[in-house]
């Protein structure tokens, strides 16, 4: 093939689709050798460009967006493990009361004031108040019996808490409805 | 004789079946290894940086989500990039009237891409060269369709072959060489117009 390379032969080779005999010319000819080059040169410059943007991009992204995302097919299966664990948390807590973070003391310091009688652990007086009635409940009612009556008390424990005067002495409040509003010093 | 062609298959298929189904399965391996080309791949064909990020994560969510459906006949590499065309496709279905017109308020700025490639021993009137040439190609990208840019990236940038290009956009091989010969006749002569140009 003696012809220089067309247009679209030059396509072709960029394509890969060049034909044996024009592939054999353009290996011996150095004028279509420069013309394939010219061609070539824009796109190579192209993906050079955008492969480097793209690696630098993608470094920067989060593995684990789309790790914790790929989770997110088995929300169903997850939100029932919580469920379930939560369960066995409570029921623990509900059979071993020195484990309950109620009774712990470094959990009762957390509060501003001194537990009142209210925050005794949980346990104890819900199984002392736990009637002939109430051991024919589903565990699942029980649970969340035990749930509620907990936030119940901790409810109060915090009212009452926040009722007492030393409290509000103690943070150099006055009880509201006082008719002195001056803060002091 | 189905059974000794299925005995067959099976035996030539069953290793790359089970790499496959094991990288499928290592998702941060998966991500590590296909994100940068996927991701510009989907950033060129809409143009859009920030939406191609969402597009390449829902990729690898729906790969990872309905990896168990791979059949490994064709390489995973196809595989994600079949579903990477779908979400674009999607894209683009969407946003149908007013797509470049959005794309273009947060196009990627090819003269910033160009900051990214390695100094290594290029001068930087090489380096603005090839800044420039990429701008040029990328300018005529835009002008044209969907289709043939999508053939065009996944040819040239993504160098896929053409069987692959094919199989990933479930097109007969020969209508995808028409595109991309189109394509490219479009880009150079667009490329030649610019050169012209900024000669004058």
């Amino acid at each position: 093939m003696s012809l220089h390379l067309s247009n679209d032969q030059i396509d072709d080779h960029l394509i890969g689709v060049l034909e044996p005999a024009a592939a054999e010319h353009l290996a011996a000819c150095a004028d279509c050798t420069a013309r394939v080059a010219a061609a070539a040169a824009p796109i190579a410059g192209f993906v050079a460009v955008t492969n480097a943007w793209s690696e630098r991009r993608s470094a920067t992204l989060p593995l684990l967006s789309v790790t914790g995302n790929a989770a997110h097919r088995n929300f169903a299966l997850r939100v029932t493990a919580g469920v379930a664990a939560t369960a066995i948390l409570v029921l623990t807590f509900a059979v071993h009361p020195a484990m309950s973070p109620l009774s712990h003391p470094a959990v009762a310091t957390q509060t501003t004031a001194p537990a009142p009688a209210t925050a005794q652990p949980l346990a104890l007086t819900e199984l002392a108040s736990t009637g002939p009635t109430e051991t024919a409940l589903s565990p699942r009612e029980r649970m969340l019996r035990e749930r509620i009556s907990r936030d119940n008390q901790m409810l109060k424990a915090i009212d009452s808490a926040l009722d007492t005067e030393e409290s509000a002495a103690s943070l150099g409040l006055e009880p509201a409805g006082s008719s002195s509003t001056k803060l002091q010093d | 004789m189905q059974l000794a062609l299925h005995a067959t298959a099976n035996m030539t298929h069953v290793p790359a079946a089970e790499r496959t189904l094991s990288e499928l399965d290592d998702i941060d391996m998966l991500v590590r290894t296909y994100r940068p080309r996927l991701l510009r791949f989907v950033a060129f064909s809409i143009g859009d940086p920030d939406l191609a990020e969402s597009i390449t994560q829902d990729c690898f969510l729906k790969a990872w989500n309905g990896r168990e459906s791979f059949r490994g006949d064709c390489s995973v590499n196809t595989w994600l990039t079949s579903i990477a065309i779908n979400l674009v496709r999607d894209q683009q279905r969407l946003q149908k009237f007013r797509f470049w017109r959005q794309a273009r308020a947060t196009a990627i700025d090819i003269t910033d891409a160009a900051t990214y490639l390695p100094s290594g021993e290029s001068s930087p009137e090489s380096r603005l060269l090839v800044q420039e040439k990429a701008a040029q190609v990328q300018a005529a990208l835009t002008g044209l369709s969907p289709k043939q840019r999508s053939i065009f990236l996944l040819r040239f940038t993504e160098e896929m072959e053409i069987a692959e290009i094919a199989a990933a956009l479930r097109m007969p091989v020969n209508t995808v060489k028409t595109h991309l010969h189109r394509a490219l006749k479009s880009v150079r002569a667009q490329v030649q117009q610019a050169q012209q140009r900024s000669e004058i």
